[in-house]
Parts: structure tokens; C-alpha cells; sequence
């Protein structure tokens, strides 16, 4: 799963700092999300969104093609 | 704040066993306890670390802990947890040649379990992806 995390926080001019404080978490927290190192529960992403004005899909992008070569 | 109280309280008194011990008899001191002695140092400086950035997070009104945290933390103790069974068994076998009393036996075992935790808490925050 990709994001766009990084795109949308320069569009909003916001820093990681500023959107962990908006979401409630941790900055590293949001280090870990734009880095793809961590895949977020639906309340974070549900949260993240809602900090963009965006649907969970419009910031998260599930790519079948890639998880199924790296499940496989 | 309660975990932050008990994390400096442990550091405080495992510091406090540690400079009794060291400025103790010091007639018996051979390379095993030097050695113990520099693991435990490693992990109060470590607790403590970890007990200062988390009162930093505080004090920056940030969360001292979230989702992701937590699944490091579990993580770190569920692979510290298996790298401990094989340790204490390696030690049970490695015993039998190297006869060790029992207070260095236990001394070791737990020694290692705070390392293999340490360890494994460091590769979660530096290296591992949580992205299952």
C-alpha cells in the first residue's frame, strides 16, 4: 500500500509535526507512514484523510498488483 | 506519567544497586562481573533514554505513545520472548561446561533477556517495516 501523504502535506503546507498533532499521533508515527514502513488502522487513515479534506482512497492507494507479488 | 515515574524509579534504583556493588568489596572483581556490570550499565542508560524522550514527547504535547509504538513495543517483546527460551536453554547446555554458579547463572540469563529486548526494540524503531 502507497500514500500520498508526503504530496498532500506540501499542498496543505503543513509539517509532519503539525499533522501529527492533528491526527493525534506521534511525528514519527508520520515519518513511518510517508516512508511506507507502516500501514496505518482504519482510524488513523480515517483521520489523516479527514486532515485533507479526502476520502481514505484519495490519500491511500492499495495496489493489488504489488501486495499480491509481495505476499507471493 | 505513571510509566514515566516507574521507568526513572527502576533506572534509579538499578543505578543505585549498581554503585553499592561497585564501590563494595572490590577484591573479587573478575571479567564476568565487569562484563554484567557494563550490560547493566547499557540498559539504565538505555531505560533512561527512552524515559527522557518520552518526557520531551510530553512536554511538547505530544502523545507519549500511539498505534504505532505499541505494535513496535509488541513486536519487540514477542521476538525478545522467543530469542529468550533459546537463550536460557543455550545457557542450561553451555552450563554444563562452563559451571557456573547460580547467581551468574541467573545474572546472565536475565542480562541477556534485557539485551535480546533492547535489541529487538531498536530494530523495530530502525529497521523493521510494520506493514502487515
Amino acid at each position: 500500500m502507497t500514500n500520498r501523504i508526503k504530496e498532500l502535506r506540501a499542498r496543505h503546507n503543513l509539517s509532519q509535526l503539525e499533522l501529527a498533532r492533528l491526527v493525534g499521533v506521534r511525528r514519527e508515527t508520520i515519518v513511518f507512514l510517508e516512508k511506507g514502513r507502516y500501514n496505518p488502522s482504519l482510524r488513523l487513515a480515517h483521520g489523516v484523510a479527514r486532515c485533507f479534506n479526502l476520502p481514505i482512497e484519495g490519500v491511500f492507494i492499495f495496489d493489488d498488483e504489488a501486495d499480491a507479488n509481495h505476499a507471493g | 506519567m505513571k510509566k514515566l515515574l516507574v521507568m526513572f524509579t527502576a533506572c534509579a534504583f538499578a543505578a543505585i544497586g549498581l554503585v553499592v556493588w561497585v564501590l563494595g568489596n572490590s577484591t573479587h572483581r573478575g571479567p564476568w562481573e565487569l562484563a554484567f556490570s557494563l550490560v547493566l550499565l547499557l540498559l539504565i542508560c538505555s531505560i533512561a533514554i527512552m524515559g527522557v524522550r518520552k518526557l520531551r514527547a510530553r512536554r511538547a504535547d505530544e502523545p507519549t505513545e500511539d498505534e504505532l509504538s505499541k505494535v513496535m513495543m509488541m513486536e519487540a517483546s514477542s521476538h525478545a520472548y522467543y530469542v529468550s527460551i533459546y537463550l536460557w536453554f543455550a545457557l542450561m547446555l553451555a552450563n554444563s561446561r562452563l559451571h557456573l554458579g547460580s547467581e551468574s547463572l541467573i545474572g546472565v540469563g536475565i542480562s541477556g533477556m534485557a539485551l535480546a529486548f533492547l535489541a529487538s526494540w531498536i530494530w523495530a524503531k530502525t529497521v523493521a517495516r510494520h506493514d502487515d
